[in-house]
Formats: structure tokens, sequence, C-alpha cells
């Protein structure tokens, strides 16, 4: 099992203790490399079959894979 | 409201009528039949009439048709029953067709670059406007920027890459063209001014690496970088896809309230899914369909919406804000090559910031949600569905209102 970058997304209710939510998800095998206050975002890495785990824990929206974005290839006529 | 705006763009009558004739009956049928349908003689003008000065083309009056002989096409009045009157006229033999006159608009010659300016640095009023963005911190947020660029040489330029053993140099290209049109150079030997706000303080965050590919949590990272760090303005030409009702990403709304709450302005590309050549338009991408962040669409240099360009068809959010020039857009590109056209609603995005930061040095007051509407407000309306432009093409304040407040 490898591991994969993951973004945890916490409800409205819970975004003030974000730091007790960290430590569930600490608990269930995350490990947490920032905590986005503001956003109610924690990012981390986990085993990817733990997510479904993470996900019951209390106060936590959404926990996934974190998403990645990409350019299309540079080139003068693909739209950018 | 898309009705509203189609009747807008219906043709207007004018009032009078065209006769087209058949042109196997004879010059005495045609002004028959008019004296049949409409009880008015026909005054002729031929070629010889045309060539002369004397013909007064305007003194059309009620009492008779003007007929263009070589043509066979007549212009009358319709004396106020235009449609009972094209009828009769329908139902004479030497009658071809006839149909209400229609007021005719000069079709919009494209914008174009040329020695001075970009067509999209004209296009949006920047070349006219006496604002520069000085002492405005606009972070584009992208692949980076060629520090090396001679054109970028003696500028205060912020930098810092969120992109892992990645330095803020950019490789790929993609971010010195977008920090370009935001934020480049004026005119300079027989290059163009191509940078909406050629004296911002450039805040470059790197967030996609040389590949163009980045992590959504570098992205919100630096998205909260450039708003402690007191950027006006973040300009984001990144985003992915969104299938057909989906919604927003609440990370991404957090960010940008928090953004505006703290006099931020986030501006990001709608997306380039779509095939209107097709018929095909595509939802707004994320972060772009957040409602707290300023999604632009495409326009070309004829300032209709390029065929890219995605549109408001999600709801939630997911509108088309506002529009920037996003087709044949001339920019800086790392060295060698040093300068590209390219196109894109990327290319659309820096437009709007680089106005945003205008707009933002023209009054204090106008930070975060004031900018926004004040960017809207002021947006050039293009006759097109919003769907497609939003409020229309991003202006920069104009020369008298800058000279006002500055």
């Amino acid at each position: 099992m490898s591991d994969v970058g993951v973004k945890v997304v916490v409800d409205d209710a819970h975004l003030e203790r974000l730091s007790e939510v960290a430590d569930m998800l600490t608990a269930r095998g995350m490990r947490i490399a920032t905590t986005l206050e503001p956003l109610g975002v924690i990012l981390g890495e986990a085993e990817e079959t733990s997510l479904g785990s993470l996900g019951e824990v209390e106060g936590v929206l959404r926990a996934e894979r974190e998403g990645t974005v990409r350019l299309p290839p540079m080139d003068d006529d693909i739209p950018q | 409201m898309t009705d509203v705006l189609l009747d807008a763009m219906r043709p207007q009558p004018t009032g009078r009528i065209l006769t087209t004739f058949h042109p196997g009956a004879a010059l005495s049928d045609w002004s028959a039949a008019m004296r049949n349908a409409a009880g008015t003689g026909l005054r002729s003008l031929g070629a010889g009439d045309l060539r002369s000065d004397s013909i007064a083309l305007e003194s059309l009056s009620g009492e008779e048709g003007l007929l263009l002989e070589d043509i066979g096409v007549a212009i009358c009045s319709g004396a106020d029953e235009a449609a009972g009157l094209s009828a009769r006229l329908r139902n004479e033999a030497a009658v071809e067709d006839a149909r209400p006159e229609f007021y005719m608009f000069d079709v919009s010659a494209p914008w174009a670059d040329d020695a001075q300016r970009t067509w999209g640095v004209a296009a949006t009023g920047a070349e006219a406007s006496p604002l520069t963005g000085a002492g405005i911190r606009l972070c584009v947020l992208d692949t980076g920027l060629d520090f090396g660029h001679p054109d970028f040489a003696g500028r205060n330029v912020t930098s810092r890459s969120f992109v892992e053993n990645s330095p803020a140099q950019d490789v790929q290209g993609h971010g010195t063209h977008c920090a370009g049109t935001a934020a480049g150079r004026t005119a300079a030997g027989n290059l163009p001014r191509y940078g909406v706000a050629p004296n911002a303080d450039l805040v470059v965050g790197k967030v996609l690496n040389d590949s163009g590919s980045g992590r959504e949590g570098d992205i919100l990272v630096a998205m909260l970088w450039a708003v402690v760090t007191g950027c006006e303005i973040v300009s984001m030409s990144l985003g992915r896809s969104v299938r057909q009702g989906e919604t927003f990403s609440i990370e991404y709304e957090r960010a940008a309230r928090y953004a505006l709450r703290n006099g931020t302005l986030v501006i990001a590309a709608a997306g380039n899914e779509s095939r209107r050549d097709l018929g095909f338009i595509a939802p707004v991408g994320a972060p772009a369909n957040s409602p707290s962040v300023m999604a632009v669409a495409a326009l070309d240099p004829s300032l209709g919406v390029a065929e890219f360009s995605c549109g408001g068809v999600n709801g939630d959010g997911g509108a088309v804000d506002i529009a920037g020039p996003g087709v044949g857009v001339f920019s800086s590109v790392p060295r060698p090559r040093l300068y590209r056209t390219l196109q894109g609603t990327s290319m659309a995005t820096p437009h709007v910031a680089g106005l945003a930061a205008l707009w933002a040095e023209s009054d204090p007051a106008l930070r975060g949600q004031a900018l926004w509407d004040r960017l809207v407000a002021e947006a050039q309306d293009l006759g097109l569905p919003a769907r497609d432009v939003g409020a229309g093409l991003a202006k920069a304040p104009g020369a008298g209102r800058g000279a006002a407040v500055a």
C-alpha cells in the first residue's frame, strides 16, 4: 500500500475545532502536513485505503485524494 | 433574459419598403404595379443619375417611390401601413418580393495589434488610461516567471515557489505569458505595450510545476499567502473542468471569501472546454465556478465570445462574471523565445487582473467586493448573452475618471 496526498475538508460546525479533528485524523493514520485554518482544510498523506475511514471522522465533510490541475500542452493552436 | 437580449438584437425596421421587381417585366409594368399597390409613381434613378452630383438620395417623399432602375429595386414609404402595403405589392405580377427595409449597422472592425500596443491593451481602454497599477500588489499564481526576461529587468517582483524542490523560475512558459499580460512593460523599440498594468508590483507564486501541473493543496496555500502578504488582486489562469450540474468546491469558496474579507479579489479563468462551432457550451470550471471567484470568459478581436470559452450553464456560482481579450494575445515567454501569441481564458484572466489593478490604484476604497462591483459595473455591454460574457468586456478607468481621482 502506497501513501497518497490527502485533502480533508471540515464542515462549518467544526471550523473552530480543527485541532480536534486533526487529532482524530492522526489517530486513523493520516500524517498531517498543513492545516489551513481559514479554509477548514487539512492536508497530508495517508494510505489510499484509509480515505473511507478518514471521511467518517466527526466534522469531516470530505476526505479525498488531493486533486491536481494540469495545463494543456504549450501550443499556439491549443487554448490555454 | 436571453429572449430580451435577442429582442434587442433583432433588426429594426425603418418604416420604408424595399420592392424587388421581376427582371422580365417591363419598366412600365413596374410603375403600374407601384401605382396599383401604393398609389404612387416611381422616380427612376439610373447609373447616369448616380454619377451626377445633383441627385438628392435622401429626398424620398411619400409621394413617389425611388426606383433603382439598373437592379430593379424600389424604395418607397410604408405610409404607416408597411405590412399591408408590402402584402399588396407582393400580389402584383411584376413584383418578385416586397419587404420592410431595415436599419443596417457597421460590423465592428476587429481590433488588431499595432506598433504601440496589443489589441487587448487597446480594447480594454488600458492604453488610454492614465493609471498603470503603481503601488498595487498583483499576484499571479501559475508556472512562475522568467526572472531574466529583459522586459522584467528592474521591476519590483516578489516571488515564492509552492512547488516542492522547484524554484519560481518559469520553464514551461504559461506563467511568464500571464504575468506579461497583467503587468508587462510599456511599448519600447519596435515592440508594442502588452502589459495592462505595467507599473504594478508583481507578486509571483509558482503553484504549477515545469510540466504545467500542480497540486490543489499548493494552490490553496498560495491563495492564503497572497492574501496575508497584502495582494489586492490574485490572477489564477488555472483550473479543472467540471461536469454539467456539478457544484463548486467549498474550500475554494472559503478561500475566495477569506480573500474578499481581507481586501483581495480572486480572478480565475472560466475554462476552454466549449466547442461552440459544434453548438456545445461547457460549464465554467473550478475554481472559477466558486461564487466568490470572478470567472473570466475569452473574447476574440471582434469582441465575440471565443469558440472554446466556457459558459454559465451550471447554477450555484457557475456563472461567467466578466470577459477579457483571449484570442491572439501577444505577451512574454521565457528566454530565448521572449514573445509568443497564445489564446485561451488563461490569457483573458490576466487582462482583467491588470484592469483590476488600475481600478484599485484609482481609489483606495476599491478593494475586495467593492473592486469586484466596480469592474462589473464599468464593463462594456457587448450585446451578448450573460451566459457567455457576464457583464461584458472589462474596461480600464477612463481618462477623465482616472484624472479626477488620481
